[in-house]
């Protein structure tokens, strides 16, 4: 026997089967709701929001609890996404977040057909800040806004868009008119195929030319184009290599 | 040569040249006097100092130099508008519709004394600090000049909101163009005799303002010490917050001013015939810079906020006026616009390529110059110009 015996290199684990990245910020620790029930009554209340989100697509809640909400929504539906029906654990997760059985079948024959084809980055929901009457949208702070109201919706739904956000990207002031034009030298200092990916991230649309800003839903008229353009994109290519 | 001849004569005379050292008596009870003193201390750090007197015989001042020029200019500039004022004679009243924030209002103000800025004051602080340009009856403006007639009047800024701001912008750029002209002849050694040549029309989209001027030193490299000088003339410059003065001269008069450059001389005939009238002039003052402009500029220089001169381009190759002919190209920012040090390096870095606005001197278009200094680029357009020959013989 050869002493010292001969040290075992151990292949490095294959990185395959990695939670998958969500398009939402997730606080690094979940929020202690209070709740008389305890931890368990915390997470019944979730299961309740989550439930609901996946049932009607669009809800109100208080601004904190959909946002906690919406971190566990959004993990859900990438699961769904990646394994499908015939996967055990996405399943049994599925079964844990939404307790009305008649909506589990909706999670993957309708929703995970529709976010297969998805734009990367995109996240599936949708947040936005509810009128409240009760409190000035202006004292927004942690610890202070708990009566703040939000909606929180999938994109995708059927319903008519929301109006906003209201606030306006300024493209013309000089700062941004600098920096657009240092972005587009950039692209053309690149090689061929970098100038090709300039037109695929276009940052902020130019005033003089139509703007999509001004009516009806921004975030949804973009995500339409978005798709409707990595669709159609695919095609020139290889017409001009014929 | 008269004024060199003078200072020489001025140190034998004084004795500074042969003799330059004073001494004090020691263990003297008393010590030095007053006057004593002093005298050491002119010898030491006056005008007629050992250094000084070595550099002036080292690199004579010549009779024409910056500062008499700008003088010059300047006293002819107050002059003129003497004389235009009391042009005038009687003071007649117009009326002045503001349309705008915070109310519309009707004012009567002078006719021909009253400007922009006068009725900006009648609103508040904030119209007058902020306001960049004004537009009377739908035309763009200047905030000091005379109003002429019965208007409606708009006061612009730089972050409006409702509206593109891109006259504004350009109006912004084309005053930082102005203001580095002002830099460049000011703040060389008086023994250079700075001409400036011209600036192009303001575009923003080009990343950078330009002013092409004749800086009689050939081959100059300067490092990044000296271009800090120039960034940091431009803010002491904003920090003066000097007006933008506007007077319409006639032709003869612009030519006798500008006499001493030789390459304004040849610009003014050309600029007179494409005015309005087709015999007068635009000319700017800002402090005693003066120079021509088709305006309108912005309010005052106090306007400018964060600025950097970034490149120094030699044009010996490109154009064949001057062998000393650079571009001087700069980026700024409006005071109370802030950009992470991040973003503004990013448009400082493209600043520092050529600008692509007309050389002087040439006719040719700029992407194939600003090309050379990319070599990527540069591969991009022989394929081009290959892919033309082949359909051309195809």
């Amino acid at each position: 026997m050869v002493f010292p015996p001969p040290i075992k290199v151990q292949q490095a684990p294959k990185l395959t089967n990695l939670i998958s990245k969500l398009n939402v910020k997730v606080l690094p620790s979940p929020r202690k709701f209070q709740n008389p029930g305890g931890p368990e009554g915390r997470l019944k209340a979730m299961r309740r929001t989550v439930t609901a989100l996946v049932k009607h697509e669009r809800i109100e809640a208080r601004y904190f609890r959909a946002d906690e909400a919406r971190g566990y929504v959004e993990r859900l539906i990438s699961e769904a996404v990646r394994y499908g029906d015939l996967h055990r654990p996405t399943m049994d997760l599925a079964k844990f977040w939404i307790y009305d059985e008649a909506a589990i079948p909706k999670l993957f024959k309708v929703l995970v057909p529709r976010y297969k084809q998805w734009p990367s980055g995109l996240p599936y929901t949708r947040m936005l800040r509810a009128p409240s009457s009760i409190v000035d949208q202006t004292t927004f702070k942690v610890g202070i806004g708990h009566h703040l109201l939000a909606v929180l919706e999938l994109r995708g739904n059927p319903f008519p868009p929301l109006p906003g956000p209201f606030t306006k990207p300024h493209a013309g002031a000089i700062h941004n008119v600098l920096l657009e034009e240092a972005r587009k030298e950039y692209f053309r200092s690149q090689s061929t195929i970098e100038s090709q990916a300039e037109q695929h991230t276009q940052a902020v649309p130019i005033p003089g030319e139509e703007s999509c800003f001004q009516q009806g839903d921004t975030l949804e008229q973009l995500t339409h184009e978005l798709v409707s353009e990595s669709v159609s994109e695919i095609d020139p290519p290889e017409e001009s290599k014929k | 040569m008269g004024r060199l001849a003078g200072i020489i004569q001025k140190c034998r005379y004084s004795g500074l040249i042969h003799i330059q050292k004073r001494y004090f008596q020691m263990h003297s009870v008393q010590g030095p006097t007053a006057e004593e003193v002093e005298g050491v201390r002119k010898d030491l750090f006056g005008k007629l100092c050992r250094e000084n007197v070595r550099s002036i015989l080292q690199n004579p001042i010549p009779s024409v130099n910056n500062p008499v020029v700008r003088a010059k200019r300047s006293q002819m500039f107050s002059e003129e508008k003497e004389n235009q004022y009391k042009e005038l004679g009687r003071i007649q009243k117009i009326d002045v519709e503001y349309v705008g924030v915070p109310e519309n209002v009707n004012l009567m103000m002078n006719k021909g004394i009253s400007t922009p800025y006068d009725c900006a004051k009648h609103m508040s602080d904030v119209h007058v600090q902020r306001s960049v340009v004004a537009e009377v009856n739908g035309q763009l403006w200047d905030m000091h000049r005379p109003l002429e007639e019965t208007c409606k009047l708009r006061l612009f800024h730089m972050k409006m909101k409702a509206e593109d701001p891109f006259n504004v912008n350009k109006v912004f750029w084309r005053s930082c163009s102005f203001m580095l002209g002002a830099v460049l002849e000011s703040a060389l050694h008086e023994h250079i005799y700075v001409e400036l040549h011209s600036f192009p029309p303001a575009n923003v989209r080009s990343g950078s303002f330009v002013y092409d001027v004749d800086l009689k030193i050939k081959d100059w490299k300067p490092n990044t010490d000296e271009m800090r000088v120039f960034s940091l003339e431009m803010r002491k410059l904003a920090q003066k917050n000097l007006p933008f003065e506007r007077l319409e001269v006639n032709v003869d008069l612009a030519l006798e001013m500008f006499e001493d450059n030789q390459y304004k001389k040849k610009q003014i005939p050309e600029i007179a015939a494409g005015s309005t009238t087709g015999k007068t002039v635009c000319l700017y003052r800002v402090g005693d810079f003066v120079d021509i402009s088709r305006g309108p500029l912005m309010s005052t220089t106090g306007l400018l906020g964060r600025c950097t001169i970034t490149a120094l381009h030699p044009l010996r190759e490109l154009s064949n006026i001057s062998d000393t002919l650079y571009r001087v190209q700069g980026v700024a920012l409006p005071a109370g616009f802030l950009l992470n040090y991040f973003a503004y390096g990013l448009i400082e870095q493209r600043g520092k390529l050529l600008n692509s606005a007309r050389i002087p001197g040439t006719l040719q278009p700029h992407k194939q110059i600003s090309a050379k200094h990319n070599q990527n680029q540069k591969a991009v357009l022989i394929e081009e110009e290959t892919k033309q020959k082949q359909a051309v013989s195809a």
